[in-house]
């Protein structure tokens, strides 16, 4: 089975965070968030499936290239997959999520509260 | 010939999709640290995250199968369940109903109603939500399978507990952030599927023009078809969807659709999962943006799909309208997009099974355990309870999946569904919003009371004794929830009238002009920009939806 190019990370990543000296709890915290980024996931899945219909739209055989009413439909969509999963790519590097700092416990909205009465 | 031909690529695409999709719930998992990470995301996503994760959690295989039905069946008029039944919704709740939601901190919609009238009409609404939402997840289910079935030739009953074992490891793992991101990748995909089929379909009718000529000279549709508010007037109604104006604004869009869009938790859990109120303000208007245009990509190729299948529209399950999209593909997508069409059908449907599962296990344990049997437990103790709920409702969904295997046309199920369970739940809330004076007894006893008229109107339509709904039961479903709506508001104000009202300092942040605002911590200052205004964004699709329906008069 072919498993997914590194959906999760993208290289050239490491340190991208690291501006300044924060402590070194919050440049972890950072980049796992960045990791888990939805922006990464998608581009990275975009690109991958682009580049798979791309290269079967350029080498697929006849049948491939004019099934959909005589329209390459592999090359295209291929081709606008990877620009879409680009654009993602550059949203999440330019601008990386900031972990927001952990509310105090019993302060947050919503925790568990007392059990209802009357 | 419904049987799809998978290549090599085909299967390629799918299993990279599924590899990710477990990936997600491994890594969600790491994050999970409370019950409040796993029900509610612990109140952190964006709101470009939820807002699509709102209306993707509602493109199921209901969606995408159902509507692009109706678009072959109806034509154009399918449009109202956009443009009337759910955009207009969709600004309502954000502008008007998620500051009460969202401000009053509650966690699920029963708590909202414990909060404003009592116990009992929470338990109530409790209990036939979890009802309600094993049942609907139970179609999903169904339709999964069936669609599994029919593509790549599986059986059902296998098809059935394949998809359910996917959705049971990635949430039981990575509760409502796995949901969500499941939701934002699948809606990615699947648009990425069906704009390139729309487009080739198209072309192949020879364009927008070609297709008008088509459904024109097309026998059951004709001009009709491309119109959507033709022949809809009152008594002499020939719309294809065989109602009246009546029908489609008030039962429809009034009733259904704000009952739906407003009420429904699985829809509201999302919006209650960002991260300050004004995130979840918007979350339900940018989901309506995208909501907007989806019949471009989804009644259009049903009713591309209706002109050139021959055919389609039959009795045989191979040519039910259902079969619309599933037909087109087969006809245009070569090796390549044949996969990535089917990837993004799958994870659609097992998006809609999962938001149901989500809300669920939420509703489950912190509106039924937490609040009645196990009190007073750790967060942990709730976390491991969530995990178990979830186990329960997948198992659950499995054994409803075979009851909507006995229904002919699941559409017309839901539809039943939604006017029971959603439609009396609307007119109470609307009620508990903006009027002070309803009590805490006339908020259980109209919910009582609306689900009984709407499954009593129900009851005798099916025997035709009293009302006469026409040919169509669409139009039966639309009347049924007018019925529930009427006969709830009804009682509401009866019973709150002879019964003593909560005090009022009670009803803080839970009443129209006493809504709690944000904390001034939670503000965030670039919320403050002009572009994020919720009213503005509101207006301005409001204004979209006007001119779309002057358009397509």
């Amino acid at each position: 089975m072919t498993e997914p190019d590194n959906p999760f990370g993208v290289p050239g990543t490491e340190g991208a965070s690291a501006s300044g000296e924060p402590e070194v709890d919050e440049v972890a915290v950072a980049k796992a968030a960045n990791r888990f980024d939805i922006r990464r996931l998608i581009g990275s899945l975009f690109i991958l499936y682009g580049l798979i219909l791309l290269v079967l739209g350029l080498v697929g055989s006849h049948h491939v290239k004019t099934k959909a009413a005589g329209i390459n439909v592999d090359l295209w969509t291929g081709l606008g997959m990877l620009v879409f999963g680009a654009l993602m790519l550059f949203w999440a590097l330019s601008r990386p999520t900031v972990p927001k700092p952990e509310k105090v416990a019993g302060e947050a909205p919503g925790q568990i509260g007392p059990a209802p009465t009357g | 010939m419904l049987r799809l031909q998978l290549g090599t690529v085909d299967y390629v695409i799918l299993a990279i999709y599924f590899a990710v999709v477990l990936g997600i719930g491994f890594i969600a998992r790491l994050s999970i640290k409370s019950d409040l990470d796993f029900f509610l995301s612990g109140r952190s996503l964006p709101a470009w995250i939820t807002g699509i994760a709102f209306i993707a959690a509602n493109l199921g295989a209901l969606e995408i199968l159902g509507q692009s039905a109706n678009g072959a069946q109806y034509g154009v008029p399918t449009v109202h369940y956009y443009w009337i039944g759910a955009v207009p919704a969709m600004v309502f709740l954000g502008l008007v109903m998620i500051p009460f939601y969202y401000g009053s901190k509650v966690r699920s919609v029963p708590e909202y109603l414990r909060l404003r009238f009592n116990n009992a009409a929470h338990a109530f609404n409790a209990a036939t939500f979890a009802v309600a939402t094993v049942l609907i997840s139970g179609v999903n289910l169904f339709a999964l399978a069936l669609i599994i079935h029919l593509m790549l030739g599986w059986s059902i009953t296998f098809a059935i507990l394949v998809a359910a074992a996917l959705v049971l490891v990635y949430i039981t793992l990575g509760g409502l952030t796995s949901a969500i991101y499941n939701e934002v990748l699948q809606f990615c995909v699947i648009v990425a599927a069906l704009l390139p089929l729309t487009l080739v379909a198209l072309h192949s009718v020879g364009g927008i023009s070609g297709l008008k000529h088509k459904v024109e000279n097309f026998k059951p549709l004709g001009k009709p078809g491309l119109n959507a508010w033709e022949g809809l007037a009152i008594h002499h109604h020939t719309n294809p969807i065989g109602s009246d104006w009546i029908g489609v604004v008030f039962g429809l869009g009034f009733v259904l659709g704000f009952g739906y869009w407003t009420t429904n938790f699985a829809e509201v859990q999302r919006a209650l999962s960002a991260s300050n109120l004004s995130a979840s303000r918007r979350t339900p208007l940018i989901g309506a943006i995208p909501k907007l245009f989806l019949p471009a990509i989804i009644i259009l190729p049903g009713l591309i799909a209706v002109v050139t299948v021959h055919g389609l529209g039959g009795s045989a399950v191979n040519d039910s309208y259902n079969t619309a999209i599933p037909h087109l593909i087969g006809n245009f997508l070569p090796e390549g997009m044949l996969g990535l069409a089917v990837t993004g059908l799958l994870a659609a449907f097992m998006a809609g099974v999962a938001a149901n599962v989500t809300a669920f296990n939420t509703v489950v344990t912190y509106d039924i355990l937490q609040a009645y049997v196990w009190k007073d437990r750790g967060p942990g103790f709730y976390l491991r309870a969530g995990r178990w709920v979830t186990v329960v409702g997948i198992l659950v969904s499995v054994g409803t999946a075979f009851i909507a295997k006995g229904y002919s046309n699941i559409m017309n199920y839901i539809q039943t569904l939604f006017s029971i369970f959603n439609a009396p739940l609307f007119a109470t809330f609307i009620i508990a919003m903006f009027w002070k004076r309803a009590t805490a007894w006339g908020g259980f006893w109209s919910l009582v009371a609306g689900t009984a008229a709407a499954y009593a109107t129900n009851r005798l339509a099916a025997y035709h004794t009293i009302f006469h709904f026409g040919s169509a039961t669409l139009d039966g479903s639309f009347w049924q929830a007018i019925m529930a709506f009427v006969v709830d508001a009804a009682v509401m104000v009866a019973v709150s009238l002879v019964t003593k009202p909560k005090p009022i300092a009670e009803l803080d942040g839970l009443v129209w002009g006493m809504a709690k605002g944000d904390d001034e911590a939670d503000i965030d200052p670039r919320d403050k920009l002009w572009w994020r205004s919720p009213w503005l964004l509101g207006g301005g699709i409001i204004a979209c939806v006007i001119a779309l329906n002057i358009i397509f008069i």
